[in-house]
């Protein structure tokens, strides 16, 4: 009776650790496999087929059926540019250029992962779509306010993420992936 | 106390081994359930074309969609024989990827690597045989089951009827 109670303990107690473990590493992927640009994070592991098996798992969770690098780089923010978490209940304004691709696009997503629900059906900007600034940049407005020529509603959860899609990319992105110019995004009021 | 630390350290060897083995079949356990749930909606079939509407917020099963996208997807399965799949690519970016049941996308193809505005491959399963693939380009998947995800872009929201129409040009059979 003893052993058995031992036996069950220890595998009760493995597998709350180990499966435990296993989400909490999903959730937080190692910083030196990914690469940081301002806000912005990428991994040119996604969708690879040399992937490590933690980087399989974290795009299963979050990134699922991603592209390889060959055909797109895609780069996540949770935070804007000074670094806090991005939150549904501040304003930002996403301060960009064109880009290096053959086709990009910015899409906003909430804390599941999933496009946010609203009335205008607004989710994302790419390079055809977005309304242009007399330099040929772009702003868009993030906002529970309707606001400016570009704009994108965050939702009603905490935090949300913005995704930067860049399809077939030119091959300045590969050799300068951290360091490449890419949107700012600037927090205003908050509420 | 001698006891005891064996028990400390059978958990900790055990503690990793579920570790590894969640991580390792975390993907296929993502995989499995969304089969799952696309078993049940309405036209989906092993090895047949399944077009998605475009996507909204109403759209729940696959994480971070592309609204700016059109999606069309293939489950396959090739235990029993290869899969030859066709398409009409438009001018604008459309790409074909394939994932295998560990969601490794293990084969690629865009719009600017295709022939004459037309998609010819026939996938087969590594180690099998298979017919005389004729002009279709021979892909091999390292495993029987897996999932072939098409996008095709936008550019002119518009002209959504005649993306659409070219969506339903993607076909499969099952060549002997």
């Amino acid at each position: 009776m003893k052993l058995f109670l031992e036996c069950t303990a220890v595998i009760l107690i493995a597998s709350v650790l180990g499966i435990g473990s296993a989400i909490y590493v999903v959730r937080h992927p190692p910083e030196d496999l990914t690469i940081n640009n301002g806000p912005w994070r990428t991994s040119l592991e996604l969708g690879s087929e040399e992937n490590s098996i933690y980087i399989r798992s974290t795009v299963a969770l979050s990134s699922l059926f991603a592209l390889n690098r060959k055909e797109t780089i895609y780069y996540a923010a949770r935070t804007d540019s000074d670094n806090e978490p991005l939150r549904s209940d501040c304003d930002y304004r996403v301060d960009g250029r064109d880009l290096e691709a053959r086709w990009w696009s910015i899409t906003l997503y909430g804390e599941d992962f999933f496009l946010v629900p609203n009335n205008k059906h607004k989710y994302a900007y790419n390079g055809k779509t977005v309304v242009r600034n007399r330099d040929g940049g772009y702003l868009i407005d993030i906002s529970r306010n309707e606001q400016g020529a570009n704009w994108l509603p965050p939702g009603d959860d905490d935090q949300f993420y913005l995704v930067l899609r860049l399809y077939n990319p030119a091959q300045i992105v590969y050799e300068k992936t951290g360091e490449i110019e890419l949107p700012q995004i600037i927090r205003g009021e908050c509420r | 106390m001698k006891r005891y630390l064996l028990l400390s350290a059978a958990t900790l060897v055990l503690a990793v081994l579920i570790h590894l083995a969640s991580i390792v079949w975390f993907p296929n356990l993502i995989m499995t359930y969304l089969q799952h749930r696309f078993q049940t909606k309405p036209g989906f079939g092993v090895n047949q074309p399944y077009h998605e509407p475009p996507i909204t917020s109403a759209h729940r099963e696959i994480v971070m969609p592309s609204p700016d996208l059109l999606y069309s997807g293939i489950g396959f399965d090739l235990s029993e024989k290869p899969l030859h799949i066709t398409a009409a690519v438009p001018d604008s970016y459309w790409s074909i990827s394939f994932y295998d049941f560990n969601t490794t996308n293990f084969y690629s193809v865009n719009d600017r690597q295709v022939n004459d505005n037309r998609l010819d491959i026939l996938l087969v399963a590594e180690g099998r045989d298979y017919p005389d693939p004729g002009s279709a380009t021979v892909v091999t998947a390292p495993y029987p089951k897996g999932l072939a995800l098409i996008r095709m872009l936008i550019e002119d929201q518009q002209r959504i009827g005649d993306y659409l129409d070219i969506q339903k040009q993607l076909e499969t059979d099952q060549p002997e």
